[in-house]
């Protein structure tokens, strides 16, 4: 076995134990996603300990360092401890909890959070609909050419007319981010320590169980990208975690949609752009390439 | 299973409507696209000496291991091959086409498709992922080609344009499926039919769309959310980067609609779009030639024309231009009335859209003229009376096999190639010559003796020959006749590199698939000597997504094989060196060379008293006795009997063809050792 190969092994094991843990969490709380942003004591586990949970019952629990320990429990004590979202208090129920909030937080927001430093702005009309971005987003990411991997997608239809023949979907990184709120697990979260980027960490998603980021986001299509394979939800991390990609993403790196562009029709931006409807992401970045430039500098 | 693989080749059997899949594996080593497909023709095909039209006749579609990556200006393209009805007399045949098809079919997990047999009634084949499924196709049978993709996508997602996302077999997609149809033209066996795909995009050459209609074939509609694996990650985005810092933006000789506001549009993956879709929707995705069809003379009719040919499946290039047709008329022998009666067309309103949506339709329906048409213009010339005449004469200006004049004279490697293949070969990109104009590189930039070094070092394994590259022709007076055997076009030098075009294009540019329109090969204006990218980069992406290490040399092998396996499937059809002549007005002074040749292809390389200079040759000609001397040449070069002009039993071994060596000999055809 490769370190790559046992480092993978590591990691679907300890996802595939969160994912027991939270079907639990996640399945009676559909509904509330309010709720479920606060059932996230999976996440204070794992940053302690990884545990793995056997089909038996069996929990396998390695601290941070190196001491490992064997329980057997039919119960998951994880699964009985509900985190209201709003004051930290915590209860054994769902019901429990979401008395509590409609009790004590009736027309409260819920965690304000910071806005991310970067966002991808594209021109729809500029699009000479190649798909570059498409495969490249997913080759760095996923080391693999695919459309249905992308986390930006460019929708194309070859017979329809200029300029309603191509849209461009992609991540807004939403100021008020429906799908951070909604993640039951913290899975999908504001990375404070990389410029505020919303990014999903795959080993705490509960994948096809859960897909609440996917029945938050407001746009259609929706955001976020859903890898079967690794029954994963997948989003635009700029390029923060491309594990095939020699570049650095990030705020202030590169990202592989922006470059992979041939005609510059997709741009890295700071300022936030317009939260309103489409403005702000679908803007102009310049005429689209002229197919029939000149030769000798004379038309045929 | 190498890397940029999917693995598998999907055969459909439409005779007992069943699919099954094949192992990709043993046919790996041709590429994929041409060599792949005949490859699988000759091992599927029982009978190649088969009309087209046979429900034996087999069709390959094959993608390469770049399809579906960013590889640049390759992952879009997908070859299709088969017994073509287009090809006068028929001869095994290709042609290619970009768009998204086969990306699109190699995320659905397959490397290609083999179509087989005949169905009973009219079907059309859906391909999501792994599931395939042959669907019914009545309420399609008759629609055109725009409007047949559109049933397609909604019969796959249930709807007919994009939106949410939608769950498919394995994966989510929010694509439609990319699809590629016949119109009505192929329906009734015309065998100018295309097969067709998006508003411009089209296999066009060789009537393939006319197989498919006479296998009650209608469309194939493909949705693939799955990946390709690609070894090298990195080294495929720099090799990218690296590419379109050096490569130019071609020229697509598009003719945009005057003040539409309009977008470029490309193949999937491609760098440099070449074509546009504009707001008025006219013409949409048509590039080069079939954006003049029809003779229409201002930009609103050639588009419209345009559209009229890619709605009944058309193809714009043979036969739809109609010009042979309006020589006649006049000449006073085709008319109203006359004695080739034009009827239904109404030739006084030739070069309007008008009459190209009455040629459309005649050709389509057969009505009138239109039957004779449909045949293409050499089987019509045929039906008239009028072959040999016209093609005497140029007015038939089909130099080979029933193919029009392309570039065929002077890039002599046009004319040999369509010569020694099956159709007009339209292999442009490889010429430097031509690419000195597309890339604005002046012949003062780049003198002659510099060019032809550059590239006499890129042809691997023939490096160091120079006179590989010489246009010297007889001259209009013959006076030059001798400088033309020893060392211009009817040289050993000619045959080496006639030779190695052949195997060059067949893996690089038709089993691997590289644009045939934007790769600068020997030329390119940002390199500091002006070189081009051959032979660097294009085993540089093959290895980036393979992993694996194979030399340019490699690719040229593998061609060579390609080529002497299509060879064998000529012979067995009934090929032989006497057939292999030009057109007789190819062999007299003419001025029918139309005047864009010079305009567009420039000067050529030539050698005068040691001297490597640039000069117009587009007054050239071929002489009759030079050219058989140039096929004993070829012939001995490539290892094949000069008498008869098939491959020796250890030319075919040396390449591991021992089977075809065998079916050759059990056929009789087997050529003799010199």
């Amino acid at each position: 076995m490769t370190e790559d190969n046992k480092k993978r092994s590591k990691e679907l094991s300890r996802r595939e134990f969160l994912k027991d843990a939270g079907l639990l969490v996640g399945g009676t709380a559909i509904g509330s996603t309010v709720l479920l942003a606060a059932c996230g004591e999976a996440e204070t586990i794992t940053e302690t300990a990884t545990k793995t949970v056997t089909a038996d019952g069996v929990t396998t629990t390695v601290t941070a360092d190196g001491v490992t320990s064997t329980v057997t429990d039919t119960t998951t004590a994880i699964a009985n401890n509900f985190v209201c979202p709003f004051c930290g208090q915590e209860f054994d129920n769902i019901s429990d909890l979401k008395d509590h909030t409609e009790d004590e937080h009736q027309g409260e927001l819920p965690k304000v959070f910071a806005a991310s430093e970067g966002y991808i702005v594209v021109d729809s009309k500029k699009c000479c609909g190649c798909q570059s971005c498409m495969l490249t987003c997913s080759m760095v990411h996923e080391g693999e050419s695919s459309l249905s991997l992308s986390r930006i997608q460019v929708m194309q239809n070859i017979m329809e007319t200029y300029p309603d023949d191509i849209k461009i979907a992609q991540c807004r990184q939403c100021v008020n981010p429906l799908c951070v709120q909604a993640c039951p697990t913290g899975a999908c979260h504001v990375d404070t320590e990389n410029g505020n980027i919303r990014v999903i960490d795959g080993e705490k998603c509960l994948g096809v169980a859960c897909q609440l980021c996917i029945q938050a986001c407001p746009y259609i299509p929706h955001r976020i990208t859903f890898n079967y394979t690794k029954n994963i939800s997948m989003k635009c991390d700029l390029c923060l975690n491309t594990p095939y990609w020699n570049e650095e993403g990030g705020p202030s790196g590169k990202h592989a949609c922006v470059e992979a562009c041939p005609v510059e029709a997709i741009k890295f931006v700071s300022e936030v752009p317009s939260q309103l409807g489409e403005a702000g992401y679908e803007v102009f970045l310049g005429d689209a390439p002229n197919p029939n430039p000149p030769f000798f500098g004379k038309s045929v | 299973m190498t890397n940029g693989y999917a693995g598998k080749i999907l055969r459909i059997n439409l005779t007992d409507r069943t699919t099954s899949a094949m192992d990709t594996e043993p046919y790996e080593e041709y590429g994929g696209g041409y060599g792949m497909g005949a490859a699988v023709f000759w091992d599927l095909c029982e009978d190649k000496t088969v009309e087209s039209f046979d429900p034996k006749n087999v069709i390959t579609v094959m993608t390469s291991p770049l399809t579906g990556t960013i590889a640049p200006c390759v992952a879009g393209r997908i070859e299709m091959t088969g017994i073509s009805p287009y090809c006068y007399p028929e001869w095994y045949s290709r042609s290619n086409m970009g768009g998204f098809v086969g990306p699109m079919l190699k995320l659905a997990g397959w490397d290609g498709i083999a179509i087989e047999g005949k169905a009973d009634s009219p079907v059309w084949v859906k391909i999501i992922d792994g599931e395939v499924t042959i669907e019914d196709a009545d309420g399609m049978w008759g629609m055109d080609t725009y409007a047949t993709q559109e049933e397609v996508w909604r019969q796959v997602t249930g709807r007919n344009n994009f939106g949410e996302w939608i769950k498919v077999t394995n994966g989510d997609t929010t694509q439609g499926p990319a699809t590629m149809c016949i119109g009505p033209a192929g329906e009734t066996l015309s065998r100018l039919a295309t097969v067709s795909h998006g508003c411009g995009m089209a296999f066009g050459q060789g009537g393939f769309g006319a197989v498919w209609g006479a296998k009650n074939l209608k469309a194939i509609g493909v949705v693939g959310t799955g990946s390709v694996k690609i070894a090298d990650v990195n080294a495929l985005i720099d090799a990218r980067n690296e590419f379109t810092g050096f490569a130019c933006r071609p020229n697509g000789g598009t003719t945009i609609p005057a003040n539409a506001p309009f977008r470029a549009s490309g193949c999937m993956a491609c760098p440099f779009p070449c074509k546009y879709r504009s707001q008025t929707g006219i013409g949409n995705d048509s590039i080069c030639a079939e954006a003049y069809a029809g003779g229409a003379a201002n930009s609103i009719g050639v588009n419209t024309a345009t559209d009229f040919l890619g709605m009944y499946g058309l193809n714009a290039y043979e036969g739809a231009w109609t010009s042979y047709l309006f020589s006649l008329y006049m000449l006073g022998v085709a008319g109203p009335g006359k004695e080739i009666d034009t009827n239904p067309l109404p030739m006084d309103k030739y070069g309007t859209t008008i009459f190209t949506e009455a040629l459309a339709r005649a050709i389509s329906t057969r009505d009138g003229i239109g039957k004779y048409l449909a045949e293409g213009d050499m089987r019509m010339a045929e039906a008239f009376g009028r072959m040999e005449e016209d093609l005497q004469s140029g007015l038939l200006f089909k130099p080979q096999w029933g193919y029009n004049w392309h570039w065929t004279t002077p890039e002599i490697s046009f004319a040999y190639g369509s010569l020694f293949g099956t159709r007009d070969t339209n292999e442009h990109c490889w010429q430097g010559n031509f690419r000195l104009v597309n890339y604005t590189i002046t012949p003062e930039k780049l003198p002659a003796a510099k060019l032809v070094e550059n590239m006499s070092k890129a042809t691997i394994p023939y490096t160091d020959d120079p006179l590989m590259f010489n246009y010297g022709w007889q001259g209009s007076d013959g006076s030059d006749m001798a400088e033309a055997l020893e060392t211009g076009i009817y040289s050993e030098h000619k045959a080496k590199f006639i030779a190695w075009h052949r195997y060059y294009t067949r893996y690089y540019k038709e089993s691997i698939g590289y644009c045939d329109f934007v790769y600068p090969m020997f030329a390119a204006p940002n390199t500091p000597d002006y070189s081009g990218w051959t032979p660097e980069y294009e085993p540089k992406f093959i290895n980036a997504i393979t992993g694996n290490n194979m030399t340019f040399e490699d690719g040229i092998k593998a061609g060579r094989k390609i080529w002497n396996l299509n060879r064998a499937i000529f012979i067995l059809q009934g090929r032989h060196r006497d057939m292999e002549k030009f057109a007789e007005f190819m062999y007299a002074p003419s001025d029918k060379i139309p005047s864009y040749i010079t305009a567009v292809m420039g000067p050529l390389s030539v050698i005068r008293d040691g001297e490597w200079i640039y000069e117009d040759c587009a007054t050239m000609f071929m002489d009759r006795d030079g050219v058989e001397t140039f096929k004993d040449r070829y012939y001995a070069f490539e290892g094949w009997d000069v008498a008869t002009g098939w491959p020796t039993r250890s030319t075919l071994e040396e390449l591991g063809l021992n089977n075809v060596a065998d079916t050759l000999e059990a056929a009789g055809k087997l050529g003799n050792p010199s």
